[in-house]
């Protein structure tokens, strides 16, 4: 990884100066610029004035390297490859006391989208003729956009490529599963029709979950779902 | 909304019942269902061990026959459990007389799907070989259902559905049995309220293995259809391979629709729970 040092030094070095260059009748301003190169293409660029306004910088080199205009200190943002360098740029004159402005937190880099998701449901099977409509839509429904459709699609997949989400009744053992669901068939339930849905790592480990009663509707669940499983 | 069945689509009533007669007649299929009302044990309604008689099964009430229209549209438009999520081939009894273990374990199947458990085919052989054995005979939906409780059967991995072979009666057989086992079912009941009762149980996902003295051939029920005006019929799923009848969207076959008239069974059990499992 390219320390954030070695990419200031290089800045530093690309700096380029302010040019007015009078032609004959016009005159073309350019703003100060400078160079600034990431460890590798393919990242994202972003860089904002000290007004926090949005400046466009020119992406050359493939994406590994870009040319920043503007005035002032100038934040430029490089994320890639999981890792977000951050650089304060000098361009112009520059007040020497300037006021202390807030570096904006940039925004978290979004989660990865979990492959590991397991999802239980428990019901009472007795009861299956009292839930209401939607929650018999959670449990029967497999059409196009069920919520079947969608945990076939999201949750993780067995050896045989069975996805990994189970519709139990209370009264079931789980003996011959695997330990995983032994872990989530275990775990306490306040009520029916229930359900869980973890990502299928520890806690502390980006563990994630959800456990409680099945939402009243098809579209509740899958909202519910896509905070854990993605879209 | 009416039903109208799709072109080429398989449907018998009383008018031409006799066509699945004599398929059995030339002997291209092999049926083997035994009445019930002639078990030694388990004749009786209500009479099995473990099964639990419909009207214990706190389900509140068999649905009313004017709710079927929505309920039946409510199942065609959330697409829910039944025909078109069996994706999987028709089973295959060949030349044995093993349909009445044929069609509990396609119903075990559909429940287990349903479950969200891996997909394997049950092997009827591993059972009925057991009960009758080793002979090629008829026998009873109920001691099939019975059976799968416990010790359940293994995968045709293991013992192919149709080999009355002592062969594959192996340990390794044996031991695979506890992962392909029935754990709740309903013992439906076959007087005048069997299709109204066996409807209630599709209506809410459950899979029937149905006996019909008729056709003395036992299937399962998977779906319930609207035929008309007050018309209904269910969907079955044979066990005569995947060339009889019609396929589903999935291009799977063995599907056929039966009219009320003789889709009403004369032995019926719904598998409600299969014993979860990774095997």
């Amino acid at each position: 990884m390219v320390r954030l040092s070695r990419v200031l030094a290089f800045a530093s070095a690309m700096l380029a100066v302010a040019v007015s260059w009078c032609g004959a009748g016009e005159q073309l301003t350019f703003a100060p610029a400078v160079v600034v190169r990431a460890p590798q293409s393919g990242g994202q660029w972003s860089v904002m004035g000290g007004d926090f306004t949005e400046l466009q910088p020119t992406i050359i080199e493939s994406g590994s390297a870009a040319v920043v205009y503007g005035s002032g200190r100038v934040l430029v943002l490089w994320t890639g490859d999981g890792k977000i360098l951050k650089l304060v740029v000098p361009l112009g004159p520059v007040d020497p006391n300037p006021t202390p402005t807030p570096i904006p937190v940039p925004e978290p880099i979004p989660p990865k989208p979990i492959t590991s998701l397991y999802v239980l449901v428990v019901e009472e099977t007795n009861d299956r003729q009292k839930l209401p409509a939607g929650q018999r839509e959670i449990i029967l429904g497999t059409g196009a956009g069920s919520v079947r459709e969608y945990l076939e699609k999201h949750c993780q997949k067995a050896k045989d490529g069975t996805p990994e989400f189970r519709f139990y009744d209370t009264d079931d053992t789980v003996d011959n599963e695997s330990p995983i669901w032994k872990e989530v068939w275990n775990r306490p339930r306040a009520s029916l029709p229930w359900i869980v849905i973890a990502n299928g790592q520890p806690k502390g480990s980006g563990g994630q979950g959800y456990e409680g009663p099945l939402p009243k509707t098809v579209a509740e669940t899958l909202s519910l779902l896509r905070k854990y499983g993605g879209q | 909304m009416p039903r109208t069945l799709p072109t080429g689509e398989h449907f018998y009533d009383n008018s031409n019942f006799q066509e699945l007669l004599s398929q059995n007649v030339q002997e291209a299929y092999a049926t083997g269902l035994m009445p019930r009302s002639e078990h030694p044990r388990f004749a009786a309604y209500g009479s099995i061990p473990g099964a639990i008689p419909f009207e214990e099964s706190e389900l509140p009430t068999i649905i009313d026959r004017s709710e079927w229209p929505d309920r039946i549209a409510e199942m065609d438009r959330i697409r829910g459990w039944g025909t078109n999520r069996i994706v999987w081939p028709a089973r295959n009894q060949q030349r044995t007389n093993y349909c009445w273990f044929n069609g509990p374990c396609l119903a075990a199947e559909v429940a287990a799907a349903l479950q969200g458990l891996p997909h394997a085919e049950w092997s009827a052989a591993s059972g009925a070989c057991i009960v009758k054995s080793f002979r090629n005979q008829g026998g009873f939906g109920a001691d099939a259902v019975a059976f799968l409780v416990k010790p359940g059967v293994c995968s045709t991995d293991l013992w192919p559905n149709a080999a009355i072979d002592r062969d594959y009666d192996t340990n390794e057989a044996d031991a695979d049995r506890v992962n392909h086992r029935v754990r709740e079912w309903i013992d439906v009941p076959t007087d005048r309220q069997a299709f109204a009762a066996g409807t209630t149980c599709l209506l809410l996902g459950y899979a029937l293995a149905v006996g019909y003295n008729w056709w003395r051939h036992e299937v399962a029920a998977v779906r319930v259809v609207q035929l008309g005006r007050d018309s209904y019929g269910w969907e079955i799923r044979n066990s005569w391979g995947d060339d009889w009848g019609s396929k589903n969207e999935h291009g799977v076959g063995g599907f056929s629709v039966l009219e009320e008239g003789k889709a009403a069974p004369d032995d019926c059990q719904a598998v409600r729970q299969v014993v979860p499992s990774q095997g």
